[in-house]
């Protein structure tokens, strides 16, 4: 895994993903979600020189939860980190969110298709039905 | 002219990599994590996995 790399949506990662084939969202709104929100987090995953997979997360004012907005893998049947996006990017995330001491990961509006991928990552639905995963403290 | 001899790896050399790995600090989300990261998801992932298109 050492070819991957957590970069920031930056310009290239912004030219890169319009080559993708078809992709779900414009990831271009999150420049204005950057500047409007200065304690939020965007990773650009990549695989040596190709770009996997885009996220966007955000925590609340208190900072106590922290919510994955957008989360995307490059579209099509095969790449090289196929399968791995959601636990590359919740590496990252769970650090992040451990960093600004939030307590709790949520995912808005996860897609149904995703739900177990998330469950198998250790997110459970909350009393209010919401996807969520506990921040833990680092042991030994 | 002297005689090169290669020293071949020994025992505490080869185990270093895996006592590195046990020193680290992981949460058990961190783990669950890093075992999905080794062996993929139980299901195939969808590209979109987060927020409403």
């Amino acid at each position: 895994m050492s070819e991957v790399r957590f970069e920031p949506i930056d310009a290239e990662a912004l030219a890169v993903y319009q080559s993708w084939d078809d992709p779900i969202f414009s990831w271009e709104d999150v420049v204005v979600w950057k500047a409007r929100e200065p304690l939020s987090l965007d990773i650009a995953i990549w695989f040596e020189q190709e770009l996997c997979g885009l996220c966007f997360a955000n925590p609340n004012n208190s900072r106590q939860r922290i919510r994955i907005v957008r989360l995307e893998g490059k579209p099509g049947k095969a790449h090289p980190l196929k399968n791995r996006i959601a636990a590359l990017a919740l590496l990252a995330i769970d650090e992040f969110a451990r960093i600004i001491g939030s307590q709790v990961i949520e995912v808005q509006e996860p897609m149904p298709g995703a739900i177990p991928v998330y469950q198998q990552l250790g997110f459970t639905f909350d009393v209010q039905g919401r996807l969520v995963l506990p921040v833990e403290s680092k042991v030994s | 002219m002297r005689k090169v001899v290669r020293k071949s790896p020994s025992k505490k050399e080869l185990r270093e990599p895996v006592e590195k790995l046990d020193r680290l600090e992981l949460s058990a989300n961190q783990r669950r994590f890093l075992q999905v990261l080794e062996n993929g998801t139980d299901v195939t992932e969808p590209n979109l996995l987060a927020g409403r298109p």
